[in-house]
């Protein structure tokens, strides 16, 4: 019994051991090309063109990260991708939620078919798409503004959240609402106060990738958005790599800028991420 | 219901008519543009121009819409396809046969001024006439020559460059002088690289498209003079090693940032290259020479060069063509071409501010000499695909094809192309 | 109770009413549409003409479009398993409880974070032939004598495939970890107990039983994949040679560059089936396995 123990803490060992080894090689993966990004951004106009030049930076220089302030204007960029992000976080969320209660809790004709056009949704390769969104948004007076960007954004992120909620849902025993039911309660008052609060981290990660996928999106908010005012963080940096001039270390340290609320908005989320994970229904 | 929304509607109507009444002396306009240049270099200027003429009419609005060149043709037909243009738009060369076919594009013929058009050569209006409709009223040209370091050419005892002969020659001394390259190339299939690489292969004497007499349409693309300048052009970098590294995928930015940094001394351009070089690196002023692209030595070489006039289509859905035409004069009128010009290396269009000093320096010297030479822009209505056809072929070249399998290609695509339009 | 299953009952319906609706005015007009443009010559506005299969029969006689499906094949296949391979194995290493871990998670994810224009821009300017910092240590190691076009060299799909590999792990990654808390604790107590060991428990165990959690994620992450433009077309732009030339980008120009719009609609609508088909096999192999 206590020659087991032990191999079986020095198995544990090696285990540690092992998992932090490819954790170290996983996070130097990502941080070389970020450090190098974070490199660019404080190096100088000149420095960054020389051939073959010096791998740091001679001197540090702040100039680029003034320059997205100053010569464009980020602060607006940031709202409006804030403002469109979190309505099309949102209102995912919640019509997911819907769907996965709805298709778990009951079988009703056309279910199978509806999960599939779900997915089908997602087949057709969205260029093809440009012409007739705008066409769409344009009947209902919504192209050019961030309320028709934020209705195209839902319909990206609709389906994925769906099947995660549904997903998430499968895992959860009916008995739990059955016994609600039994109780009384109503189906949606089963699906908001029962239910919900078990599904939390399918909801957590389905809030982290809707926001991640609102965020980064170019080329929809490219074409659908003309006026200035309503430009988003990530068009803003693409149109740095202009046809006539590139501005590497702008580029750089604007890409940086724009990476932070979501690096905050995970670290913050990933609390209840956890929490959520863990506290999760399946006991 | 509907009887409530008819009421509310026929009011607003009468509303509208009436306000429209009472503001007829001073009626206030919207213009809305669709510029490409808000995102490049030359925004500030362009929005000061806009500012200057909404002091000078109060009634006006401009409004420009932000786009990517990149994203330019897309964003029209977009909006062209909802029934939603803006009042104009910029006009990309390789985009004017397919606009006028969607019929998209008002004839500015109807709004430009006797005076201002009176103004320009005939080159800039066979240029922007396509089927006898004025495709877009010219605001700047960027004619293509060749942009060389005239320090480094008198260092390397080189008169002039007149033949190709000289420019391989040239970019050979550079690679020496400068200790990294000579030649910056666009070698990259974005539409820029394709837009030099023609007029090179042009100094061959080759046209890619041309109608004969019985309107069928026939290439040069497969004789053996297009070999020749395709096989001369990689060379260059294949044989001489005098352009930088990784040619295929070297853009329009990225070559001027070379020859900005004095890594080469050599590019094929627009005269705009000479602004964007000059803003970048602001030692380089008065060591930039120009010359109108060398000929071949070949029998049919010849010196050749596309204008690149550039400006804004009226679209059809412009409720005020005659405002929008005399904006669109003010901005290429003498005073502002000529500091936008100087400014930026995109050079009037009229012969008046072309005539002012800052463009008679060393710098612009072949650019105004080419002028001579202008070819008009091609009236095939895929000559896109058809650029994208010797773009592949240079590009795979670059990257390791032989002529043979390049040639081949090229042959297979024309040909099919040719004949879904000789049908 | 059985009086009430023979009726119809509503409230099913109204559940999911939110996201059929949304879905349908959104997604299914734009698809129609498209479909629609397919068996037409036209060019958006005043030219409209019924040309029935045409478009499609000349993708299939015209090489290119099948031959960048077949490249999207390769490239798709690459991608997805890098991303299964990368992203099973750091949940793995995130899974327990451990010191450091919430910091290891934290930095893990940036790629997911970062915009897809960022990510492309960000290796393009590493690789870059002139002064990308890729050449410049490798010639500092000597392992390299000269500048080296990276992304011009039959490397280039490689490359792309590792940095789509990048961008996109985390997904995998945390529908893999959320997977793995959904298995209850007690089930690897009992397979610790009858000997199992930890690759046995991991394959007859965790793989099962997580499936239906990853499953969607694993197939729409093939389909996106399969469709993917932006980085593609700023890293390498289809290039060189046509090496990385996928059926998006094929599309992008057939529609953009050319003006084809019928035939563009029709690639689209191949890619729809094949993307379609792809998901039904993979289905049918998820749940055989089950």
């Amino acid at each position: 019994m206590h020659k087991k123990n032990k191999s079986l803490s020095r198995h544990k060992k090696a285990e540690g051991t092992l998992s932090y080894f490819v954790l170290v090689l996983g996070a130097c993966m990502v941080i070389l090309p970020v450090l190098w990004m974070v490199i660019t951004a404080v190096k100088n106009d000149m420095e960054i063109y020389q051939m073959n030049g010096r791998i740091l930076p001679v001197e540090v220089s702040f100039i680029s990260f003034v320059r997205i302030w100053r010569d464009y204007d980020f602060a607006l960029y940031f709202r409006n991708s804030l403002l469109v992000t979190a309505a099309a976080v949102l209102v995912s969320l919640i019509a997911s939620a819907l769907t996965g209660y709805g298709a778990t809790r009951f079988e009703f004709k056309g279910k199978s078919a509806f999960l599939s056009f779900i997915l089908m949704t997602q087949m057709f390769p969205s260029i093809m798409l440009l012409v007739p969104f705008y066409k769409i948004l344009s009947i209902y007076g919504l192209s050019n503004s961030l309320v028709g960007l934020c209705v195209v954004y839902i319909s990206f992120t609709i389906p994925f959240c769906s099947w995660m909620m549904v997903g998430y849902y499968r895992t959860i025993p009916v008995e739990i609402d059955e016994s609600a039911a039994i109780d009384g309660a109503s189906s949606l008052q089963t699906f908001i106060r029962i239910t919900l609060p078990l599904v939390r981290p399918g909801l957590v990660s389905s809030a982290i990738y809707a926001f991640i996928t609102c965020w980064n999106e170019y080329m929809f908010a490219a074409i659908l958005i003309m006026n200035d005012k309503m430009k988003t963080a990530a068009v803003a940096i693409a149109e740095m790599n202009g046809y006539y001039r590139i501005a590497w270390n702008d580029m750089m340290a604007a890409s940086l800028v724009a990476s932070v609320p979501l690096i905050i908005a995970f670290i913050f989320m990933q609390k209840s991420f956890i929490s959520g994970l863990t506290a999760g229904a399946v006991k | 219901m509907k009887r409530k929304l008819a009421a509310v509607l026929s009011v607003s109507m009468l509303a509208s008519l009436f306000s429209g009444v009472a503001a007829n002396a001073e009626e206030e306009i919207t213009l809305t543009i669709m510029s490409c240049l808000q995102t490049e270099d030359e925004a500030e200027l362009e929005s000061a121009m806009a500012e200057a003429y909404m002091a000078e009419h109060p009634n006006v609005t401009i409004e420009f819409i932000s786009v990517a060149n990149n994203d330019l043709d897309a964003q029209v037909t977009t909006m062209a396809a909802s029934n939603d243009l803006p009042d104009a738009f910029f006009m990309n060369c390789a985009f004017m046969s397919t606009a006028l076919d969607m019929g998209i594009v008002a004839d500015a013929n109807d709004y430009i001024s006797d005076e201002f058009k009176a103004d320009l050569s005939e080159e800039v209006i066979n240029y922007c006439t396509l089927n006898d409709t004025l495709m877009f009223i010219p605001w700047f040209q960027i004619p293509v020559a060749l942009i060389y370091r005239a320090d480094w050419l008198e260092q390397a005892g080189i008169e002039k460059i007149e033949t190709m002969d000289d420019f391989r020659e040239a970019a050979k001394s550079f690679t020496e002088i400068s200790g990294n390259y000579g030649f910056s190339m666009v070698g990259a299939r974005n539409g820029s690289g394709e837009a030099r690489f023609s007029v090179y292969a042009k100094a061959f004497g080759v046209d890619e498209v041309w109608q004969n007499e019985d309107g069928t349409w026939e290439s040069d693309l497969t004789s053996d003079k297009f070999k020749t300048a395709l096989q001369s052009f990689v060379d260059l970098d294949l044989v001489d090693g005098v352009v930088p590294a990784g040619a295929s995928e070297t853009a329009y930015q990225d070559a001027v940032t070379y020859f900005a940094n004095e890594q080469t001394g050599l590019i094929i351009s627009g005269s705009n290259a000479v602004g964007a070089i000059l803003n970048r690196n602001p030692e380089l002023a008065g060591k930039l020479g120009s010359v109108p692209i060398p000929a071949a030595t070949t029998e049919e070489g010849r010196h050749v060069t596309n204008l690149q006039v550039s400006g804004y289509t009226i679209t059809t859905a412009c409720e005020h063509p005659e405002e929008m035409a005399d904006f669109l004069e003010f901005m290429a009128g003498y005073d502002n071409a000529v500091s936008f010009g100087s400014a930026t290396g995109r050079i009037p269009v009229t012969n008046s501010a072309l005539a002012d000093e800052a463009f008679t320096g060393s710098e612009y010297i072949g650019f105004s000499e080419c002028m001579q030479y202008s070819l008009p822009y091609s009236t095939f209505p895929a000559y896109a695909e058809v650029q994208d056809i010797f773009g592949e072929a240079y590009n795979s070249m670059l990257t390791g094809s032989s002529l043979d399998d390049a040639v081949a290609t090229v042959d297979g695509r024309i040909t099919e192309l040719l004949g879904e339009y000789n049908q | 109770m059985t009086r009430n299953k023979n009726k119809f009952n509503i409230t099913p319906y109204l559940f999911i009413f939110p996201v059929f609706v949304l879905l349908a005015a959104l997604v299914i007009y734009p698809i129609c549409y498209a479909l629609y443009l397919s068996v037409m010559k036209t060019n958006l506005t005043n030219k409209w003409e019924f040309v029935g299969v045409a478009n499609y029969l000349s993708i299939f006689k015209d090489g290119s479009m099948v031959k960048s499906l077949l490249t999207t094949f390769q490239f798709t296949v690459v991608v997805v398993l890098g991303h299964l391979v990368l992203g099973t194995i750091l949940a793995l290493a995130l899974n327990k409880k451990r010191p450091g871990v919430n910091a290891f998670r934290t930095v893990l994810i940036i790629p997911w974070l970062l915009p897809d224009v960022v990510v492309a821009l960000l290796f393009k300017w590493i690789f870059n032939a002139n002064y990308g910092v890729f050449n410049n240590i490798l010639i500092r190691l000597g392992i390299l004598e000269k500048n080296q076009a990276w992304l011009s060299t039959g490397l280039a799909f490689v490359i792309l495939a590792a940095v789509c590999i990048w961008k996109g792990y985390a997904l995998i990654m945390v529908n893999m970890m959320a997977g793995f808390q959904s298995v209850p604790e007690d089930v690897y107590e009992a397979a610790k107990l009858d000997g199992a060991s930890p690759v046995q428990t991991f394959f007859r165990i965790t793989v099962p039983m997580i499936r239906p959690v990853i499953s969607t994620a694993v197939i729409l992450d093939t389909v996106w994949w399969f469709k993917h433009y932006t980085i593609i077309k700023l890293l390498t732009d289809g290039g060189p040679n046509n090496a990385t030339s996928t059926v998006s980008i094929t599309i992008y120009k057939e529609a953009f560059s050319y003006h084809n719009y019928g035939v563009a609609a029709a690639g689209a609508g191949v890619v729809f089936v094949v993307c379609w088909l792809i998901s039904k096999i993979m289905r049918r192999v998820m749940d055989q396995n089950a």
